[in-house]
């Protein structure tokens, strides 16, 4: 068996590509372009980064998620108990098209993660953005853009089962419509981070 | 072995010539001294990795040893039983690192007491662990191993099949990577289930964090009782008993034979005493034929406890005989980062 390194190039200028961090963002240092690492090849990636809605002390870092547009379209569903809760409650049911955030670093603790993902795929925030991260760190990205939209039908599946009722049958479908990146501001004090959106 | 651990791989930087480590079924590979990055590819596709064997042939044979005096093995074995060879082999595993995230809803029933009807009681549950399957990549023949358990103290070394003695991969990449990920998911939509006795709905997934070709060490030690051949084979980095046979206690066997034809006389014999003491012809006939289908049913039972109890097999080994030792499971769960909910 051989192992082969290929030198992995920027998706625009084609100019090598050097990190000091396994990210599968790479910047390129020649003109500037964000490529995303995707089976072995770097490629062009639509991103954007949210502008800070709060303010803070704390370090500013932008974190990667993957944006999962999708349409869940449920046809049945049987739930057990916990019918009239959730009326009052006003929980708000998973339906229809939204985007689906999926935090794509590893470096950020899933006891946030989950939290996140779910609060942000709930609430659909109106995201402002700025052009660049203006000297502020960049989360490493870890998450395959593949792994992507099983990960939001999780989340949609998680909803359904941790509000009040027991879910006893489900018929649904989950289409993705397209993914993309967004970096979301947050502040990070030592290990622990607060969302800046 | 916990996820925690990942497994290393050291390569030369193509672009500096430093020395570059790559994890375990990472494809994305930097260079700590200029930063270049790569993608890492093998011409097969898939990274492999070998397990430094730990175990010293003097060690292996004084376990061996161990093995042989211990559980109801024949008396004299460990006296008697001449090792003809003992070497070193590397078998190749597929091993699949990943998340297994499953949503399981179903009904518990609970049987009611005469009257009353069987409550039901609704479940939902949700799984997010992740596991590690292993399954063994190629045919190992009779050797009776069929998964692996990576302990936390193994160390990695460079693949170089050039030095060890295997066994070719038979099975094709693309179908153990299917069935590890079949697999995960099973075990998910298992962990899921609990103690639900009916499932309405159920949904699984499967997110990879590492697949690799990995080659672990072993002991072969075949050895000879009585001009039969027999053999053990030993984890090269433990030195646990994995699999091996091993001949019986031909003694106890003989006399669990001679003590189950003897019960089954005394049941016949008290079948036909309680016949008589109830005086009826008819009870006599039919205590007395219940009686013979018992103490047949006895024979039999002793009969193949001698006739196929006379070998001790140890590990996934197929075939008649006494098994004994730890069954080898192809998932392991880390419960490190679980997320799981049952209601
Ligand atoms: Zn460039
Ligand atoms: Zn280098």
């Amino acid at each position: 068996m051989s192992i082969l390194l290929q030198p992995l190039k920027c998706s625009a200028c084609g100019a090598p590509l050097k990190a000091k961090e396994r990210d599968r963002m790479l910047l390129c240092s020649h003109c500037g372009t964000l490529s995303l690492v995707t089976a072995g090849k770097t490629a062009p990636v639509n991103f954007a980064i949210a502008a800070p809605a709060i303010e803070s002390r704390d370090a500013l870092v932008y974190i990667p998620f993957w944006i999962v547009n999708a349409e869940v379209s449920v046809t049945h569903e049987k739930i057990s108990g916990g019918g009239i809760s959730r009326m009052v409650s006003g929980q708000k049911q998973m339906r229809g098209v939204r985007d689906f955030y999926i935090c794509a670093a590893d470096a950020v603790p899933e006891e946030y993660a989950r939290v996140w993902n779910m609060e942000l795929t709930l609430k659909q925030p109106e995201i402002k953005t700025v052009p660049d991260f203006a000297g502020s760190e960049r989360v490493v990205m870890t998450m395959e853009q593949e792994t992507a939209g099983e990960n939001a039908e999780f989340i949609f599946l998680r909803y359904e089962a941790e509000i009040p009722g027991t879910l006893q049958e489900l018929d649904y479908e989950f289409r993705v419509n397209s993914t993309k990146v967004l970096y979301l501001p947050a502040y990070k004090k030592s290990t622990s981070y607060q969302l800046g959106v | 072995m916990s996820a925690a651990k990942k497994i290393i791989i050291s390569l030369t930087c193509p672009n500096c010539g430093g020395q570059v480590e790559a994890e375990e079924g990472e494809n994305l590979v930097l260079c700590k001294y200029c930063d270049s990055a790569f993608s890492l590819t093998t011409d097969e596709g898939i990274g492999k990795i070998m397990y430094r064997l730990d175990v010293t042939r003097e060690k292996a044979e004084s376990r061996f040893a161990g093995w042989l005096k211990d559980g109801p093995k024949a008396k004299d074995l460990a006296e008697k039983a001449e090792i003809s060879e003992a070497y070193p082999i590397y078998l190749p595993f597929w091993r699949l690192v990943g998340r297994g995230k499953a949503c399981v809803c179903g009904v518990e029933v609970k049987k009611g007491d005469k009257d009353e009807p069987d409550r039901r009681i609704p479940h939902e549950s949700l799984v997010n662990r992740e596991y590690i399957y292993s399954d063994i990549a190629c045919d190992p023949g009779d050797l009776g191993i069929t998964a692996i358990r990576v302990p936390d103290h193994a160390a990695a070394v460079q693949f170089n099949d050039d030095a060890i003695v295997t066994f070719g991969v038979t099975e094709s990449r693309d179908d153990a990577y299917a069935a590890g990920a079949e697999e995960i998911k099973r075990q998910a939509l298992a962990d899921g289930k609990r103690s639900m006795d009916e499932i309405c709905f159920s949904k699984a997934f499967f997110f990879e964090k590492a697949f690799s070709l990995v080659y672990y060490p072993f002991w072969i030690i075949r050895y000879t009782y009585e001009d039969r051949a027999y053999f053990a084979v030993l984890d090269g980095i433990t030195a646990e008993i994995i699999s091996g046979r091993a001949p019986g206690n031909a003694g106890s066997q003989s006399t669990a034979a001679a003590v189950g034809g003897t019960l089954a006389g005394v049941v016949l014999a008290a079948f036909i005493f309680f016949g008589f003491a109830l005086g009826a012809l008819e009870a006599i006939a039919l205590l007395f034929a219940f009686g013979v289908i018992i103490a047949a049913g006895i024979i039999i039972f002793s009969y193949n406890r001698f006739r196929y109890g006379d070998e001790i097999l140890e590990g996934a080994l197929k075939g008649k005989g006494l098994k004994r030792g730890k069954k080898q499971r192809s998932i392991e769960t880390n419960y490190e980062n679980t997320y799981d909910m049952f209601n």
